[in-house]
């Protein structure tokens, strides 16, 4: 089945092609909610109504840019509304707290980068978890993200700037990054925040 | 320690570190969303089900009709039988309290109130009955006469009486009926001799085959060969091919496994499996199904139909009772789940029987709305306990709703309430005798269809594993009689119990 079979398909609510559309999408499409979710568990559920939505809504999809890009702005979405819906979108800390990540730092499994720095990122607090997923790694403006979270634009920059800096300690503690380059980093990139 | 990677920007960092984050979801999800975009294919599953359970009704109301129809077809030939028509507006009660250890005198009229569809087999159970107890007997004749309910009904008594003595006098027909059955078996013996001649005949062709059929085992054994030993040898023959392809299965396997390499994505989805070992995956929409049992306590409320109390000397205990069962629940709005589900019911109470030790002739009045008469039988009750459970097994279909009081997902007071349409499989019946002293085993009055109702309140608390449990005490009452409307005493069974379900979401 070739990929515009499989999107033509999934659009006419074909089962196998709506599987093959799954099979393609859904582990990276997994990897967004598990950056969001709180556990494993919750990261599927995400998965599941944000590929229902997905299906849903494809025969909109206009064939403008990355499919993948487009699932992901259904996806991102889905997390948040899972997260408000399930009120789990409530804890925030500051950062007098984040030294009690370091302690839990060293239970990191340390297997490959990426899956290092997902579990780092996966420390922070939820609130400053999501903000830092939709800025940082999402490309959300600080307005968007205020929208999203119902949230003020303001208090979107501080929590970023917060979450930054918790995931730093946390980095740096793991020792994935040291501290004399997070800071050049900091240098150049806090023009941009 | 130098780190492996380059902080150029913070943001491009991350954004290039999780790009090609993956983790492969388990199997159930993609299941979860083909059943949200292809809901029809649930349905014939329910359909089956209701299938069944209207197959289940059908049967239940056929055997319901089948056993009021024998009834009837009985009582019609009785009234042939009966010289004297029994009123439309009689009482439902007729009553003989019989003695313990009956005698001649009393004996015969009372026997012969059984109903009986030929005077032969009437002469037979006198004759048989009465020889039997003519060793045993001891004289008692004031019996009858301390039956208060004779009394009342004492008209009616004469009149089946004297049906009694009329079938007794004519004993002298049963004879000759008896005599004409004894000639007509001796024709038959003589068919039978017949049949067996021509039977011979055939015996000697099949004899034939058998002794070429011995010969061919003869040749076969002088060669050392059976059957048998042929068989064995094939069935070992097959059964070591099998095995040697079994083995060379496993081997191309194994070579497999040994020469693949394991690379890091592998051990990556490895990681991602051995987080994948969490509880069984939620589809979101608003179905769920409720797993339960209840064990309860069950009890019965028992009036008669004319009024009369039950005598004093019955006593009856609760008993434990328990139900058992699964149900769909749909959530027609924030507060409202509507429910139709499938249970099986135990039900059961105690009755004490300590003064009826040893076998009691009783009598069993029963109304037969057909024939607008009384039906009268005469049971030889043998209680071998001091307890009676009274026992059924149903199969109940509860149809209601659930209305959440107060509380959020994770915890909320409800109240529910079903209507049950209940078929009856089975049970022990022990029902009262005319005179209200005594019991009889008699399974044909249990009314197979009834409805029952219960009403419940109950806490959902959704556990730290995610799944939702349901505590909660219940009530179930049953509407319609335990009983069919022959019978002359009301019995309505009910339960005070303590539900407990686990919900999962479709």
């Amino acid at each position: 089945m070739t990929d515009e079979q499989m999107l033509t398909g999934s659009i006419k609510n074909n089962a196998a092609a709506q599987e093959q559309f799954y099979d393609r999408y859904s582990p990276r499409m997994l990897g967004v909610c598990y950056r969001f979710a709180k556990s494993r568990e919750d990261a599927e559920d995400m998965l599941q109504e944000g590929f229902i939505k997905v299906f849903a809504q494809l025969q909109h999809y206009r064939s403008e840019g990355a499919i993948e890009g487009w699932i992901r702005r259904i996806v991102v979405p889905t997390c948040i509304n899972f997260l408000k819906k399930n009120k789990k979108f409530t804890d925030t800390v500051d950062l007098a707290n984040a030294t009690n990540l370091h302690s839990h730092a060293h239970l990191l499994p340390s297997i490959m980068q990426a899956k290092q720095i997902v579990e780092c990122i996966r420390l922070l607090p939820l609130g400053y978890r999501t903000v830092l997923n939709l800025y940082a790694i999402e490309g959300y403006s600080h307005k968007e993200i205020g929208e999203l979270l119902e949230i003020g634009e303001s208090t979107s920059r501080s929590q970023y700037t917060r979450a930054k800096a918790m995931l730093e300690e946390v980095l740096i503690n793991k020792k994935i990054i040291t501290k004399n380059q997070f800071k050049q980093n900091n240098k150049q990139a806090f023009g941009t925040v | 320690m130098n780190p492996p990677i380059d902080i150029y920007n913070f943001e491009q960092f991350l954004r290039d570190s999780v790009d090609d984050f993956k983790m492969t979801p388990q199997r159930k999800i993609w299941y979860g969303i083909y059943n949200q975009m292809h809901p029809a294919k649930r349905w014939p599953s329910m359909a089956i089900s209701l299938l069944i359970l209207t197959c289940i009704m059908f049967v239940g109301i056929s055997n319901n009709n089948n056993i009021n129809n024998s009834i009837a077809q009985k009582n019609k030939v009785n009234n042939n039988n009966n010289p004297q028509k029994i009123n439309e507006n009689t009482p439902l009660l007729v009553a003989t309290l019989l003695p313990k250890t009956p005698t001649v005198k009393n004996i015969q009229p009372i026997v012969n109130l059984q109903v009986n569809n030929s005077f032969n087999e009437v002469a037979k159970e006198i004759e048989g009955y009465t020889t039997a107890n003519i060793n045993n007997s001891v004289a008692n004749t004031n019996v009858i006469n301390a039956n208060s309910q004779v009394a009342q009904n004492s008209s009616l008594i004469d009149g089946l009486l004297n049906a009694a003595i009329s079938k007794t006098t004519n004993k002298s027909t049963t004879d000759a009926d008896i005599a004409t059955l004894q000639n007509k078996s001796i024709v038959d013996k003589a068919s039978i001799a017949d049949k067996q001649k021509a039977s011979f005949g055939n015996t000697i062709e099949e004899d034939n085959t058998i002794e070429n059929t011995i010969q061919t085992s003869k040749i076969l054994a002088q060669n050392n060969i059976t059957p048998i030993k042929i068989k064995q040898e094939n069935l070992l023959k097959s059964t070591l091919e099998k095995n040697i392809k079994k083995e060379t299965e496993i081997d191309n396997v194994a070579e497999h496994i040994i020469n693949k390499k394991i690379t890091p994505s592998d051990i990556l989805e490895k990681e991602n499996y051995v987080k994948a070992l969490s509880p069984a995956k939620k589809v979101k929409h608003n179905g769920s199904v409720v797993y339960y049992f209840a064990p309860s306590y069950g009890y019965r409320t028992l009036t008669h139909k004319n009024n009369f109390l039950p005598s004093q000397l019955l006593k009856d205990a609760a008993a434990l009772n328990l139900e058992l069962g699964a149900a769909l629940q749909y959530k027609l709005n924030k507060n409202v789940k509507l429910i139709i589900g499938l249970q099986a019911n135990y039900t059961n109470y105690v009755s004490m029987v300590v003064d009826l030790g040893h076998t009691t002739p009783a009598t069993l009045a029963v109304n037969n709305f057909a024939q607008s008469n009384l039906r009268t039988s005469t049971y030889a009750t043998k209680i071998g306990a001091d307890r009676l459970n009274k026992t059924t097994w149903q199969i109940a279909m509860p149809i209601g709703a659930n209305i959440k009081i107060v509380g959020n997902d994770n915890f909320s007071w409800n109240v529910g309430a079903t209507l049950q349409p209940t078929y009856v499989l089975g049970g022990t019946s022990y029902v009262l005798s005319a005179d209200n002293q005594n019991y009889i085993a008699e399974k044909a009055l249990l009314r197979k269809l009834s409805i029952n109702t219960a009403a419940e309140t109950f806490l959902n608390i959704k556990t730290a594993k995610g799944i939702h449990l349901l505590l909660g005490p219940q009530v179930r009452y049953q509407l319609l009689s335990t009983y069919k409307t022959t019978y002359n005493h009301t019995e309505k069974m009910y339960n005070f119990g303590f539900k407990v379900g686990v919900i999962t979401k479709l």
